[in-house]
């Protein structure tokens, strides 16, 4: 056998077992005009910049230090075309398999929804990587004029690629979201800008790290390995988003997500103390620290608590059926599990770790002037009632139509917190001065209440007595919904179904959806 | 294909509560008390019918009945709201991933990908099932030569005609080599040739490979020649399903009361007319004049039910047997009627589909 044959056989048994669709579209793109059409142009514009360069350099060409800036036309270039374009055409990629109906053959096949997930972000790299190649050689020339920086450039390029690849698989995330195919030529277009924007902002984001990072900085490298680690937390977060919309329905698509944002949550915290103890130089466990951190995680849980809480509480017989044995392991696993009643208990569990924090560290801060513990706790309260409200909300009416969804419930609950915030200024309306000091009916206002809080108010004590009766309430309307959540799990016993089972008489599985028939 | 399983079926316990196996085993489809409904709109509401191996099973319904909808759960594109389909024994909602491996569904639209030639088309689909290797080829390979696609191998996909697209198209549902094969409309838009050439193919994989075909339309003559039982869908209900003969039946019995019959009104009735089903004809005479003395003398005659009556002609279904047409006929000359032609057929499944269907406005 030749070293060409070998090679080739070599290929093929790669490309067996490379990922189908990666197969597919880097023949596809390979052959598209449209491709070929970008790849021509980003070279003719690299040319433009060289020659142009060259031109008014001059002199400054061999004797002055312009190699960065060169290097800075070239990457300006070359991030447009893979941090817009490339992206881009990700999320058009995907719907364009719904729009040709490919979609439904992909998803019949054998094919996992992460293969396919992954299959596009890879074709998405192999075109970054390629774009790389065409503008390799122009970066090459830089690297021969002086004041190029070989370890800077080659830095920048790992970080664009890495940046690439998180907006490629948000682009992929959204497209996957995408289901009214009446607005896509306006959702292309929104992604379109703000891909533009995303590439602006990193771009700046991009050199001003460059100016200012210098290698020799040991702090400034576990600051960049944290924000990496946040950045590929969303890049996860956004491929399990992605492959939950494409999974089938009766499947889990839920656990994944909750574990990312558990994970995240996990990440920031320990990577906060990771950092006081590699770097202490730079980071202390001070309030300029907890202070926003906590806030984050707040608003971390708030956002993802109104999702989790609010889906309906159904569980399907395949993943009941597909649970572990043992009954600790299922006890653990229940909050992750599909479900608003689960998601409440998903919620209350890292809204006390959070608690659990704030008792831990906000004592030994060092100026704890204008925070006390008053006020994560006061937070903490109002999530448990707000989300609460919601849980039960999403529980009462989502059996009552299947018109009802839970992005009804969603708006609902966030209807009712804005009036809720503006109830206590009602009175303004005929006493002009009113509301400019805290009464007590402004605990409907989460924000006034903390700002009270935070600037050592009066009568906290009450604040919080008040508060804690309210979220003892929030917990005992939901507590018996959450006790079934968890006891469907822990409990479940289900065999699989063969036709025999599935007779008229036997009650119907997803009935949900049966209520509107009746 | 057709022939025995016809009359084997014939001997079936009453329809439609336990449509009969009839040592065909178990069925490798089976749709149990099937529902979806669209906020208000029942598209599928409560559709249950079985179809086993090697039987072509069409399922015929006007636009909008829901025979595209019934398709995609079984292809588990879609999920129920309630009730459940089992493919090979397994369920659609619970073990889709298994269904998908024994199930081939081939949707109304082509699912075309630019910049593509047919042997990458099928290439794709292929590693899509997981073939690697030696038997990804050969998979390829045994598609293009069943479809007889091999040589526009090199072909791009968008270049193709309609029926070499339809073709293609069946090819990618053979490429993992289902039990079960869901037909939304393969014969819609083709010219006769390739439907008559997509008509043998289909054939072909019942009779020689044993699988099982549910092939949905909405024009019923596309069908008929192919299959050898249907199931009738509209507006989300199915209004009947076995074999032609079972369909038949089904509708005597619904009629039973309101015909005017002969041979039914014995005791032994029941066991009697499952026998006669066999020789349901519908017979038309053409007459000069007197339609309305031939419409009322033919409803004392016995065998003879439904009678309808047209310009000039009378038809209706006849249950007897040769002898007792051709005793009919005798005494219908007898009777001085002004005939001028006697014609008769075995019903259709066209037939059975009017007769079903009629009243309903659709
Ligand atoms: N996704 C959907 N949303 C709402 N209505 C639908 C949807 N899919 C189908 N329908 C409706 O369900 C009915 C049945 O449609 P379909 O199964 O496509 O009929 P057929 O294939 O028999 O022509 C139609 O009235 C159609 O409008
Ligand atoms: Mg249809």
């Amino acid at each position: 056998m030749s070293t060409i044959e070998q090679s080739i056989d070599m290929l093929e048994r790669v490309g067996d077992h490379a990922n189908p669709i990666l197969v597919k579209e880097t023949r596809q793109s390979l052959k598209s005009r449209q491709f070929v059409v970008t790849f021509m142009l980003l070279l003719a514009a690299s040319w433009f910049i060289f020659t142009l360069g060259v031109m008014l350099g001059g002199d400054a060409i061999e004797f002055g230090a312009i190699g960065n800036q060169f290097f800075w036309f070239f990457y300006v270039i070359l991030a447009f075309a893979v941090l817009v374009l490339v992206p881009f055409g990700a999320y058009r990629s995907l719907l364009a398999e719904r729009d040709q109906t490919t979609y439904d053959l992909l998803s019949i096949t054998t094919l996992s929804p992460r293969q396919i997930v992954w299959g596009k972000l890879l074709s998405a790299i192999v075109q970054v990587l390629i774009f790389y190649s065409a503008i390799a050689p122009f970066i090459a020339f830089t690297s021969l004029l002086q004041g190029f920086d070989f370890v800077m450039v080659g830095f920048m390029l790992v970080i664009t690629l890495l940046l690439a690849m998180l907006s490629s698989m948000i682009a992929i995330a959204s497209s996957a979201m995408t289901k009214h195919r009446q607005f896509q030529a306006f959702t292309s277009l929104v992604m379109l800008g703000m891909l533009i924007i995303q590439t602006m902002f990193l771009l700046s984001l991009v050199g001003s790290f460059v100016t200012n990072f210098s290698l020799v900085d040991r702090d400034g490298w576990w600051a960049l390995a944290f924000g990496l680690a946040i950045a590929a937390s969303y890049f996860l977060l956004f491929q399990k988003v992605a492959t939950a919309h494409l999974t089938f329905e009766s499947d889990d698509r839920t656990s994944g997500i909750r574990m990312v944002f558990s994970g995240q949550f996990l990440l920031l915290w320990g990577g906060i103390l990771a950092l006081t103890w590699l770097a202490p130089t730079t980071f202390r466990l001070d309030e300029d620290v907890i202070i926003p951190a906590t806030i984050l995680s707040f608003i971390h849980w708030g956002a993802v608590g109104l999702f989790a809480v609010t889906e309906d509480p159904y569980l399907s017989r395949r993943v009941r059926r597909n649970l572990p044995e043992s009954s600790l392991r299922r006890l653990l696993m229940a909050p992750f599990l599909h479900g608003g009643n689960r998601g409440y208990a998903y919620v209350l569990v890292h809204l006390a770790i959070l608690t659990a924090i704030n008792v831990a560290t906000v004592p030994f801060l060092v100026s704890s002037s204008d925070w006390s513990l008053d006020v994560p706790l006061a937070m903490t309260c109002y999530l448990v009632i707000d989300l609460g409200i919601a849980c039960a909300l999403a529980r009462w009416c989502l059996g009552l139509s299947s018109d009802i969804r839970a992005g009804h419930i969603r708006v609902l609950t966030l209807i009712l917190l804005v009036i809720g915030c503006m109830l206590p200024y009602a009175p303004m309306l005929w006493q002009p001065f009113y509301g400019q000091s805290y009464n007590i009916t402004m605990l409907l206002n989460p924000f006034a209440t903390f700002f009270h809080l935070s600037n050592n108010g009066s009568s906290a004590t009450i604040i919080l007595i008040v508060l804690g009766i309210g979220t003892v309430f929030a917990l005992l309307v939901n507590l018996r919904a959450m006790k079934q959540g968890i006891a469907e799990v822990v409990f479940a016993d289900v065999k699989p179904r063969t036709p025999d089972e599935a007779d008229a008489g036997v009650p119907l599985e997803n009935s949900a959806g049966m209520e509107d028939g009746g | 294909m057709s022939e025995t399983a016809m009359i084997s079926d014939q001997q079936s316990s009453p329809f439609p509560n336990a449509p009969s196996s009839n040592g065909r085993g178990e069925p490798t489809l089976e749709i149990r008390n099937l529902h979806r409904f669209f906020g208000k709109l029942k598209a599928v509401n409560n559709v249950s019918f079985r179809a086993y191996a090697g039987q072509v099973m069409g399922f015929i319904g006007p636009n909008g009945a829901g025979k595209t909808t019934t398709m995609r759960i079984l292809a588990t594109l879609d999920t129920p709201t309630a009730g459940d389909a089992f493919i090979c024994g397994h369920s659609v909602i619970d073990d889709p991933d298994k269904v998908r491996r024994v199930l081939g569904f081939m949707p109304d639209s082509f699912g075309r990908y630019p910049n593509m030639d047919v042997v990458e088309y099928l290439d794709f689909f292929a590693r899509a099932y997981g073939f690697r290797g030696a038997a990804r080829r050969d998979a390829v390979e045994r598609v293009m030569v069943f479809t007889e696609l091999r040589k526009l191998a090199e072909k791009p996909i968008t270049s193709l005609s309609k029926g070499m697209s339809q073709r293609l198209c069946l090819g990618r549902t053979l490429i993992h080599d289902p039990e079960v094969l869901v037909l939304d409309e393969p014969a819609a838009g083709l010219d006769p040739r390739a439907r008559v050439e997509l008509r043998e193919l289909i054939a072909l994989l019942a009779s020689e490979m044993k699988k099982t075909v549910l092939i949905s339309s909405h024009i019923l003559t596309e069908l008929g020649e192919i299959c050898d039982s249907a199931a009738i869908i509209e507006a989300g209900e199915i209004l009947a399903h076995g074999t032609i003969q079972e369909i038949q039946a089904q509708r005597k019995r619904r009629k039973a009361l309101s015909t005017i019959a002969g041979a039914t009104d014995t005791g032994t009735g029941e066991a009697e007319s499952l026998d006669d089903e066999a020789h349901t004809t519908i017979l038309a005479a053409r007459v000069m004049s007197g339609v309305e003395r031939l419409e009322r003398w033919l409803l004392e005659q016995p065998y003879i039910s439904e009678v309808n009556t047209g310009p000039q002609q009378v038809s209706f279904t006849f249950a007897g047997d040769a002898a007792a047409q051709c005793d009919l006929l005798r005494r219908i000359v007898e009777q001085k009627f002004e005939l001028l032609e006697f014609t008769g057929k075995t019903q259709s499944l066209e037939d059975a589909f009017m007769a079903i269907t009629e009243g309903i406005t659709q």
